[in-house]
C-alpha cells in the first residue's frame, strides 16, 4: 500500500466530488422506476451495489489507498451496506423493495460522510473539504501503468458487460420448456374438478378458510352469484391467522362470481382460499388487489 | 535474516538469480487460452448432454481447462517469465468462474440454488426478511445473499437468476483479489500473492460448489475480504487509512455473519487464531485484529441470539454423529464410508484426488522443516503462523470424508482451510533458497538443462494432479456435466413435465403445503410456490408411502394440524433407487437402501384409500388431496 499525494490532473474540491458520487447513487433509484432496458440499468445499479459506499468512504477519508487494496475496500464496504440496508428496513418494518434498499444505502453513505466530517472537525482540519481531488482516479483502482495492461483490463470489462447483457437477454427470454400435453386434471377432487353437485336454485353452504397474515379489522362478506345476491354469514378470525366462515348461496343455473371483500388497513398477504364444500366450487381462483386499501378476494364459482 | 524477508528482498531485486532479465511473455497467450478453455468446456458440456461417452467429454473438459491453468502455474513457478500482475489475477478469476456459469446459465440447477432463488422470491412476496424456506429451513435467517440479489433484481429489472449470477460473478472476482492481496501483503511479493490465489482457487470447492448461487459463495468472499482488509490495516502507515480499513474489515465481518453460518464459524476460528498469535507475539499494530475479533464475537452473539437462533440446532446434528461414526470405524465396529462410491469419473481423476492430500502433506512437512531452523523468529510473523495453523485443519477434515455424517462438513471446510494451505504453499514455492536445494540434490547428476526441464515437468505434473484431483473431489459427474434424466439426481431430474405440474399446481392452490420427495420438492418450491414438508424421525411423513396401513393417528394429526393437504408422488419411486441415495432426507430409515422401499402396490393403494383422492396426474406424477380428518383423532 502506498500513501500518495494529490497527483497532477483534472481536479475538483472534495465536497463537490463527494456530492457527485452521492448523486450517482440516485441514478440507480431513478432507473428503478422502469422504462429502460435491464442491461442499461445494470450500470448504475452495479455502481450502487458494488462501489458507491466504498467510493464515498475513499473520497471522504482521503486518497491514500490505491490498486487492489482500494478495489477490495470499495467492493467489500459496498456489499455490506446493501445487506445492512435490507436488514435495517426489515427492522423498521418497512417493505424491503429494491428502491427502499437503494435509498437506505444512500442514507448509509450520508452517515459515512457525516462520520468523516465529524472526525475531521474533531481533529480540526480546516479546509479539508475544499482540498482538490484528482479526478483521473480510474487507474488508482487497477494500480497498473501503461496502455497495454490498461487495455486488457478495459477489454475484460467490456467482455463482462457483454456477458451481463447476454445473461440478461437470454435469461429473460429462455423459459423452461413447459408442455401441458401430458397434464390432466384428475377426477375425484371436487375442489379442483368441474363437477357440479348443485341443482339450480339449491341452497348450499360454502365454508371459507382463508389463511391470511393480514391485519383484518373488519370483514365484510358479500356473495353475488351472477346477479343474484345471497345472504352471507360472518367470518371469524382465529388466533392461528385463519379466517373461517360460512356463506350461503343460492345457485342459479349459470356461471357466477362469488366475492369476498375484507376490509383491512394493511393488506399484506393472503394465501389461496381453501373452499371446503366440495359440492359447489369448480376451479376457485383468488385475485388479490395488494395495494388497495381494501383487500379483495374474488372467488370464481362455476355453476352449471 | 529470515526466509520471509528474503522473499521480500527477492521482490525488490536484491537477489540476482531471481532478478535476471525477464523474458517478455505475450499476454495474448493467457487470453487466447482462456477463450480456448471456454470453447472446449462448452463443447464437453454439449457432448455430455447428448449422452456421449464419458471418457470423451471428460477428456475435452481437461483439454480445455488445463492449458490456461498450467500457463498460469508456469508464470508463478518461473518468475523470469514475468511478474504476476492484476491481469493474471483476473484471468484466474475468469477461469475458475466460467465452468459453473456455463453449467446452468439459465436457471437454478443445484439443490441449494432452488432454495435461494425461492428465498429471494419470498422477499418480494412477504416484503420482509427471515421467511422460513421449505428446502433449507435456515437460509431465511441469513439474508445477506437474498438482500443483495433482490436489490440488484429490483433496480435492474433482470430476472432473479441473472441478478444472482451477476452478484456471484463479481464476488468471485473479489475473492480472487482478496487472496492475492493477502499473499502480496504478507510476503511483500506479488508472486506470493499469485501463488496463494492460484492454490486457494484450486481447492475442491472453488470451481463448482463455491460458484453456485448460494449463501456460501458470498459468505466465503466476505470472510476473505475481512482477513485481507485487516492485514492491509495492520500494514497501513497512515492513521486515517488504518482506521478506514479496520472499520471496513469489522463491517465486512458483520456482513459475513449476516450471510452464512459456516463462514461465520470459520471466520471466528481464523480471527481468533490470528489474534491469539499476534497477541502472544507481542507485535505492534495489534489493534486491527483485536477490533475485528471483538466485532466478530459481538455481531455473532447478536445475530445468533436474535435473527438466527436455529443455527446451533441446525448444525449440531452433523457434528457429533460424524465424530461417533469415525470412532466406530476406527474401532472396527462401524462401517466407514467408501470414497467415490457409484462415481463414474475417470480413473485418473480418482487417483489424482487420492494423491492430492499426500502432496499437500509433503508440502506442509517441507515447509515445517524449512522454517523450523528459524522458528525463534516466528514472533515477527504471527499472522503467517495463525493462517498456517488454520490450514492444518485440512488434514483432520480429510479423515472425516470417511464418515457418512462428516463427509459433507469436511468437503465444505476445504473452502476455508485451503487459505492456510495456500499460505504454506506460497512459503515453500517462494522460498528463495529452494532452487539451491534442488540443485544440491546429489542423487541426480544430470546436465543442468535436462535437470531443469525435469524439474519443471515434475512441478507441472504436481500442479496438474492438484487441479484434476481437487475438481474430482469436489462434486460428482451429475453436478459437473449435463446429461440425460437420472432419477434421484438433484441436477438431472428436473423435467418439463415436473415444471408444468408445479406451475399448474400453483395456479390451483397457490402456496399450498405439500408432502413429496426431495427431487419433486425442488420444482414445487420454486415453480409451484409450495411449502414442502421436511420429514424426520419425529415427523415420519414417508409413512404415507411405505406402510400398507393407514397413517398413524399421530402422523395424521401432525399433517392436518400443520395444513399439509397434498401428497405428490413420482411413480418411478416404485422402481428406481435415487442416485444420491436419499428419497426425502438424510435421516430417513431407508437411506442408502439397496432395495426400493416403496413397492408399486403401496403407491397404487393411494387410489383407493378414503383419506386421499387424486386430483391431478401426469405421466409420472400423481397429486393427491389428503382428507386425513376422516381418520380418528389421537
Amino acid at each position: 500500500m502506498t500513501e500518495t499525494t494529490t497527483e497532477r490532473g483534472l481536479s475538483a474540491p472534495r465536497w463537490l466530488v463527494v456530492l457527485g458520487a452521492l448523486g450517482l447513487s440516485l441514478v440507480a433509484v431513478a432507473f428503478s422506476y422502469g422504462g429502460l432496458p435491464g442491461w442499461l440499468a445494470v450500470v448504475p445499479a452495479g455502481y450502487l451495489a458494488f462501489a458507491a459506499p466504498g467510493v464515498i468512504a475513499g473520497l471522504s477519508v482521503g486518497p491514500h489507498l490505491r490498486g487492489v487494496a482500494l478495489l477490495l475496500m470499495t467492493v467489500a464496504l459496498s456489499l455490506v451496506t446493501v445487506v445492512l440496508a435490507g436488514v435495517l428496513l426489515d427492522l423498521l418494518s418497512i417493505r424491503v423493495t429494491g428502491r427502499a434498499i437503494a435509498l437506505m444505502d444512500l442514507g448509509l453513505q450520508l452517515v459515512i460522510v457525516a462520520g468523516v466530517a465529524g472526525w475531521k472537525l474533531r481533529v480540526a482540519a480546516p479546509g479539508y473539504w475544499a482540498e482538490p481531488i484528482d479526478l483521473t482516479i480510474g487507474h488508482r483502482f487497477t494500480g497498473i501503468a501503461g496502455w497495454w495492461p490498461r487495455g486488457v483490463i478495459a477489454g475484460l470489462s467490456v467482455l463482462v458487460l457483454i456477458g451481463s447483457v447476454v445473461i440478461a437477454v437470454r435469461g429473460q427470454h429462455r423459459q423452461p420448456g413447459v408442455t401441458f400435453s401430458t397434464l390432466q386434471i384428475g377426477k375425484g377432487d371436487p375442489a379442483l374438478t368441474g363437477e357440479l353437485a348443485m341443482h339450480p336454485l339449491q341452497r348450499a353452504n360454502v365454508t371459507l378458510e382463508l389463511d391470511t397474515q393480514a391485519d383484518v379489522r373488519t370483514a365484510e362478506v358479500s356473495a353475488t352469484v351472477d346477479s343474484v345476491a345471497g345472504p352471507v354469514v360472518e367470518l371469524h378470525s382465529l388466533s392461528t391467522g385463519q379466517l373461517v366462515g360460512t356463506a350461503q348461496i343460492t345457485a342459479p343455473a349459470r356461471v357466477g362470481r362469488f366475492q369476498v371483500v375484507l376490509s383491512t388497513p394493511n393488506p399484506t398477504y393472503v394465501a389461496s382460499p381453501q373452499i371446503t364444500d366440495p359440492a359447489t366450487v369448480t376451479g376457485p381462483e383468488a385475485e388479490q388487489v395488494d395495494s388497495a386499501p381494501l383487500l379483495q378476494l374474488v372467488i370464481w364459482v362455476n355453476v352449471t | 535474516m529470515t526466509a520471509l524477508s528474503l522473499i521480500a528482498r527477492e521482490r525488490e531485486g536484491e537477489l540476482p538469480e531471481v532478478t535476471a532479465p525477464r523474458r517478455r511473455i505475450n499476454l495474448n497467450l493467457g487470453l487466447w487460452l482462456t477463450v480456448w478453455a471456454v470453447v472446449l468446456v462448452a463443447i464437453s458440456y454439449h457432448r455430455s448432454a447428448e449422452g456421449a461417452s464419458r471418457s470423451g467429454y471428460y477428456a475435452l473438459f481437461w483439454l480445455g481447462f488445463l492449458p490456461p491453468m498450467l500457463y498460469l502455474a508456469a508464470r508463478l513457478l518461473w518468475p523470469r517469465l514475468g511478474p504476476w500482475r492484476l491481469t493474471e489475477t483476473l484471468i484466474l478469476a475468469v477461469l475458475t468462474w466460467f465452468p459453473k456459469f456455463l453449467r446452468n446459465p439459465y436457471g437454478a440447477l443445484y439443490h441449494d440454488e432452488y432454495a435461494h432463488v425461492a428465498a429471494v422470491n419470498d422477499i418480494g412476496t412477504s416484503g420482509g426478511l427471515y421467511t422460513r424456506n421449505p428446502l433449507i429451513s435456515i437460509i431465511g435467517q441469513y439474508p445477506g445473499l437474498h438482500v443483495l440479489t433482490w436489490a440488484l433484481q429490483q433496480l435492474t429489472g433482470l430476472s432473479v437468476w441473472s441478478a444472482g449470477e451477476l452478484l456471484t460473478g463479481v464476488t468471485h472476482l473479489v475473492g480472487v483479489v482478496a487472496v492475492f492481496v493477502i499473499g502480496r501483503t504478507l510476503f511483500g511479493s506479488e508472486r506470493a500473492g499469485g501463488v496463494m490465489a492460484f492454490v486457494y482457487f484450486a481447492n475442491p470447492n472453488a470451481l463448482y460448489f463455491d460458484n453456485q448461487f448460494a449463501y456460501e459463495s458470498v459468505g466465503i468472499v466476505l470472510l476473505l475480504g475481512c482477513i485481507a482488509l485487516t492485514i492491509l490495516a495492520t500494514a497501513a502507515t497512515g492513521r486515517a487509512t488504518r482506521a478506514l480499513l479496520t472499520v471496513t474489515a469489522c463491517l465486512t465481518a458483520a456482513g459475513c455473519i449476516m450471510t452464512h453460518h459456516l463462514s461465520t464459524l470459520f471466520l471466528f476460528v481464523l480471527v481468533s487464531l490470528i489474534t491469539a498469535t499476534v497477541l502472544v507475539a507481542g507485535r505492534a499494530n495489534v489493534a486491527p485484529w483485536v477490533a475485528v475479533w471483538c466485532s466478530t464475537v459481538l455481531f455473532s452473539a447478536l445475530w445468533l441470539s436474535s435473527a438466527a437462533r436455529a443455527t446451533v440446532s441446525y448444525l449440531s446434528p452433523y457434528a457429533w454423529p460424524a465424530i461417533q461414526q469415525l470412532f466406530h470405524s476406527a474401532a472396527g465396529s462401524g462401517k466407514s464410508r467408501q470414497l467415490f462410491t457409484g462415481s463414474v469419473s475417470p480413473t485418473y481423476e480418482r487417483i489424482a484426488s487420492y494423491i492430492v492430500p499426500l502432496i499437500l502433506a509433503g508440502l506442509t512437512a517441507y515447509a515445517a522443516l524449512t522454517y523450523w531452523r528459524v522458528k525463534a523468529q516466528w514472533r515477527q510473523y504471527p499472522v503467517h503462523v495463525g493462517l498456517a495453523i488454520f490450514g492444518l485443519l485440512y488434514f483432520p477434515a480429510a479423515v472425516f470424508t470417511f464418515s457418512a455424517r462428516g463427509a459433507e462438513g469436511a468437503h465444505r471446510s476445504w473452502g476455508f482451510s485451503y487459505l492456510g494451505i495456500a499460505l504454506i504453499t506460497a512459503a515453500v514455492v517462494c522460498h528463495p533458497s529452494r532452487p539451491a536445494l534442488h540443485r544440491a540434490n546429489p542423487a541426480f547428476r544430470l546436465p543442468p538443462r535436462v535437470a531443469g526441464a525435469a524439474r519443471k515437468t515434475g512441478m507441472l505434473l504436481v500442479v496438474m494432479t492438484i487441479v484434476v484431483g481437487n475438481v474430482a473431489a469436489g462434486l460428482n459427474d451429475a453436478y459437473r456435466f449435463p446429461g440425460p434424466y437420472q432419477y434421484g439426481s438433484e441436477t438431472r431430474s428436473m423435467t418439463p413435465e415436473l415444471i408444468s405440474l408445479a406451475k399448474e399446481f400453483r395456479s390451483h392452490e397457490g402456496r399450498a403445503k405439500v408432502v413429496t420427495d426431495r427431487f419433486t420438492s425442488l420444482a414445487l418450491a420454486l415453480y409451484g410456490d409450495a411449502f414442502t414438508a421436511s420429514p424426520s424421525a419425529s415427523f415420519p411423513a414417508w409413512n404415507l408411502l411405505t406402510s400398507a396401513k393407514n397413517p398413524s393417528r399421530e402422523l395424521a394429526f401432525q399433517l392436518t394440524n400443520s395444513n399439509y393437504h397434498y401428497l405428490i408422488i413420482d411413480s418411478r419411486m416404485a422402481t428406481l433407487l435415487p442416485l444420491v441415495g436419499i428419497y426425502f432426507q438424510r435421516n430417513e430409515p431407508f437411506y442408502g437402501s439397496s432395495s426400493v422401499p416403496f413397492p408399486a402396490a403401496a403407491l397404487d393403494r393411494l387410489n383407493t384409500v378414503p383419506w386421499a383422492s387424486k386430483v391431478m396426474q401426469t405421466d409420472h406424477y400423481s397429486v393427491y388431496r389428503l382428507h386425513l380428518e376422516v381418520l380418528p383423532s389421537p
